[in-house]
């Protein structure tokens, strides 16, 4: 195999090579944008050849640069961050909630183990969770190491609730709606309490 | 012998579509209550402007143009966050028109050896033909597509290449593409939420599936 | 009575003229199937068998060679709990020859309308409701293919729900099943209830719990010939003299006699113990099975419900012993994962079969497969 320098995942950018202007008239516009950002809009299309690339764009949906394309966001230098490797990772749903800990039931997002059920501590909850905290709420569990931006590795878990959107008036009479048409279909009509016999 | 694990790792949920980039900064995110506040606040902000918005937290990059809407973790334990996100998004805005979506898994993976590095170029793109035209050929990129194992439209596409960034490693993409029926008649973003919602979990199954089969085979 | 835990003859079907009833729980969830005679079998509520993960009554049915689209008469949903429901969908799809039965209230709007908000578009894995989802679904087809009966019947207190002829004990025997439960305010009070579970605009999705205490869960009575079967559900008593078992003892009901069979109803817990239920209902000495449960730190049977049932009869059994393992990780994991948890435990544990045979009514046998016991036996825990 060839060794390949490391490529940033980018995206198409063809709207910005077909605006009209001057360099100076770009940059005046753009001036959300840092000067050497606009530049690379600007600039000859990138030499550095793409690992991926073909004739026919078959990769409209996988984030790589196609030939010639000038990137997406060239950000500044790639700043060092936290970053959290897991070892295992489960989605849980909230059954019960006591004083200072809840209940949760756990199914495995790595593999097909059955079920399990753990106390948490209600401690270990974000602030700013914590208000999504009820019973039937879901949460993500990781357990893991935590590599600090310092290179400081730590073993961790990490509870991060889903933040679902809100039930609409629309999703209410869509299940309505369907709920209906399920009766209708099946010839039920509204229950009655029935007779004994 | 167990699955490897990959050195690096990064999951895309890429959507085509017609977009406006301004709505989605992280301010929008937050009033939405789809990321934390101190996330809203400690936002890092590359760009916001009317052709195009793209920011960083912690776990999350997301990047809008007109066209395309991408987002994107380089942390395993926020692949289903992601996803959340995506869909609740647009659950929202669901009047924005929506026509493709990729789900897209990106690993590399550690070889034990420059040789065993050198012999998985080799059986993915053997050398007896190219050694007939070329001087010392070498695989770059290798792009194999593949139709969809269900009835929707898209393909599936897997890449592999040397990994720039592991070495000696190899990097695989699996691209899961899927688009609607009807491009020209779409008006929201239902059809292409309703195809992420319905096959995120099969989609990953897929790609890890992919992934630990191709390096079974190649590295033995 | 012969009790036989060497796990041998799992394979053998029943006798045509032989009474079984079978009871599956893999520590969570529980269903019960019956054979009356002449291949007639009769399946109440599901659940999925640990190894497998297909329905246990298909898994067993398979293993005695019973064709389930044609034995299966009826299936019977008792309630829509999670631990009874998880396979019903598919139950009702193979078991092309059964009517379903469930209680009216599961056929309200105001139920459908709970299922197709928490189970469509909700971005959620509601196991109980995404079940009867997918028993919708499976209606329709079968209206839509002609294949199989799409309207329930509907269990109501005393109703007879099945009426037919058999062979047991070597003589041609008539048989009937009963719903005993639920009562007219019990469906009442379901329904309000199903209204009340129906999020208004603006409320943050979430995974739908399950409604407690249960007073609406449908209770079995089977009857051939002089022999009867009291299957108990989850049914629980809390001292209302319209609903719970109460309504049952004191109802001026068509069935006769006691039963000789017990599913203990709710897992054996005190709150669905009735006193009446033991004196008036079941012979001296039933043979009784019921099912553990742990959910949320509460763990069923508990000691004192083990010691109750086990001074009322002789012959308890249990499917399996109350969960308590753990999953063996890499060490790295398991110290993290305690480090992080109070208390990690499975919620089901091995599978377990309690299989009642009675070709003579004094030749009853009990075989124990799985994780399955005596209850005098879990005492010990």
């Amino acid at each position: 195999m060839v060794s390949e320098l490391a490529i940033d995942l980018t995206m198409d950018s063809s709207r910005f090579a077909e605006q009209p202007g001057t360099d100076q008239e770009l940059l005046a516009k753009f001036k959300d944008m840092q000067e050497a950002q606009i530049k690379s809009y600007l600039t000859a299309p990138d030499s550095e050849t793409p690992i991926f690339s073909g004739g026919q764009d078959t990769t409209e949906t996988a984030p790589f640069k196609k030939p010639g394309t000038p990137p997406m966001v060239r950000g500044p230098a790639v700043k060092l961050r936290d970053k959290f490797i897991s070892f295992h990772k489960w989605e849980g749903i909230v059954m019960k909630i006591l004083g200072d800990s809840f209940y949760a039931k756990l199914t495995s997002l790595f593999s097909d183990d059955p079920d399990e059920e753990a106390e948490f501590s209600l401690e270990d909850i974000p602030a700013d969770d914590r208000p999504l905290l009820q019973v039937g709420s879901v949460f993500y569990w990781n357990v893991g190491y935590h590599d600090s931006s310092i290179g400081q590795r730590s073993r961790s878990s990490i509870i991060r609730f889903r933040r679902l959107p809100v039930w609409t008036r629309r999703d209410i009479e869509d299940a309505r709606r369907r709920a209906a048409e399920i009766a209708d279909l099946l010839g039920w009509e509204e229950p009655e309490i029935p007779s004994r016999t | 012998m167990p699955p490897e694990k990959p050195a690096l790792h990064e999951h895309d949920v890429v959507l085509l579509g017609d977009f406006n980039p301004k709505i989605f900064q992280p301010a929008w995110f937050g009033s939405e209550g789809l990321i934390r506040k101190l996330e809203v606040d400690g936002a890092e902000i590359a760009v916001v402007h009317q052709e195009v918005v793209s920011f960083t937290l912690e776990w999350l990059k997301i990047e809008v143009t007109r066209e395309r809407f991408l987002a994107t973790t380089l942390q395993e334990a926020y692949d289903e966050p992601v996803r959340d996100l995506v869909l609740s998004t647009f659950r929202i805005l669901r009047h924005t028109p929506l026509r493709k979506v990729g789900i897209n898994l990106d690993e590399h993976f550690q070889i034990e050896s420059e040789e065993r590095w050198h012999l998985i170029g080799h059986v993915l793109a053997p050398k007896e033909l190219w050694e007939e035209v070329l001087q010392n050929p070498g695989m770059k990129s290798l792009i194999i597509q593949g139709t969809r194992p269900d009835n929707l439209k898209g393909y599936v596409q897997v890449a592999v290449a040397p990994s720039g960034r592991v070495h000696p490693g190899v990097r695989f993409n699996v691209n899961d593409h899927f688009e609607v029926e009807k491009p020209d008649s779409v008006i929201g973003s239902d059809e292409i939420m309703n195809i992420l919602e319905n096959n995120w979990v099969e989609s990953r199954k897929r790609a890890v599936t992919i992934m630990r089969t191709l390096m079974e085979r190649l590295n033995g | 009575m012969q009790i036989f835990s060497d796990g041998k003859n799992l394979k053998s079907p029943p006798e045509p003229d032989e009474i079984e009833v079978s009871v599956f729980g893999p520590g969570y969830g529980e269903c019960v199937a019956v054979h009356l005679g002449r291949n007639n079998w009769f399946i109440v509520d599901s659940c999925i068998d640990t190894i497998t993960r297909k329905p246990a009554a298909l898994v067993y049915f398979e293993k005695i060679d019973v064709d389930p689209s044609v034995a299966v008469k009826q299936l019977i949903v008792t309630h829509w709990h999670d631990d009874h429901i998880r396979g019903f969908s598919k139950l009702l799809e193979v078991c092309k020859s059964a009517q379903l039965v469930c209680s009216t209230a599961l056929t309200s709007q105001e139920f459908r309308e709970v299922v197709y908000c928490y189970g469509v578009r909700s971005m959620l894995e509601s196991s109980g409701i995404d079940e009867f989802r997918d028993v919708f679904e499976t209606l329709k087809k079968r209206k839509e293919t002609g294949i199989g009966t799409y309207t329930p019947i509907f269990a109501v207190q005393d109703r007879p729900i099945w009426q037919g002829d058999s062979e047991v004990f070597g003589s041609p025997a008539n048989y009937e099943i009963f719903s005993l439960s639920p009562s007219d305010s019990a469906i009442m009070a379901s329904i309000l209830g199903f209204a009340d579970l129906l999020p208004r605009s603006g409320d943050t999705k979430r995974w739908l719990p399950a409604i407690s205490p249960n007073r609406a869960a449908i209770v079995i009575w089977l009857k051939v010939a002089y022999f009867s079967i009291l299957l108990g559900s989850d049914l629980e008593e809390h001292g209302e003299a319209n609903g719970g078992w109460s309504i049952i003892v004191n109802s001026h009901s068509p069935r006769k006699g006691k039963a000789s069979i017990f599913k203990i109803p709710h897992h054996g817990s005190v709150t669905a113990h009735h006193a009446r239920v033991w004196d008036d209902m079941l012979d001296a000495n039933p043979i009784a099975v019921l099912t553990p449960f742990r959910r949320a730190g509460v763990l069923l049977p508990t000691k004192n419900d083990m010691q109750r049932i086990t001074s009322s009869t002789r012959n308890a059994f249990v499917t399996c012993g109350i969960p308590t393992r753990s999953i063996k990780r890499d060490r790295t994991t398991e110290k993290t994962i305690k480090e992080a948890v109070k208390d990690i435990r499975t919620l089901s544990g091995p599978s377990g079969h309690v299989r009642i045979r009675l070709q003579r009514p004094d030749m009853v046998k009990v075989e124990l497969f799985g994780d399955a016991k005596q209850l005098q036996v879990l005492s010990t825990y």
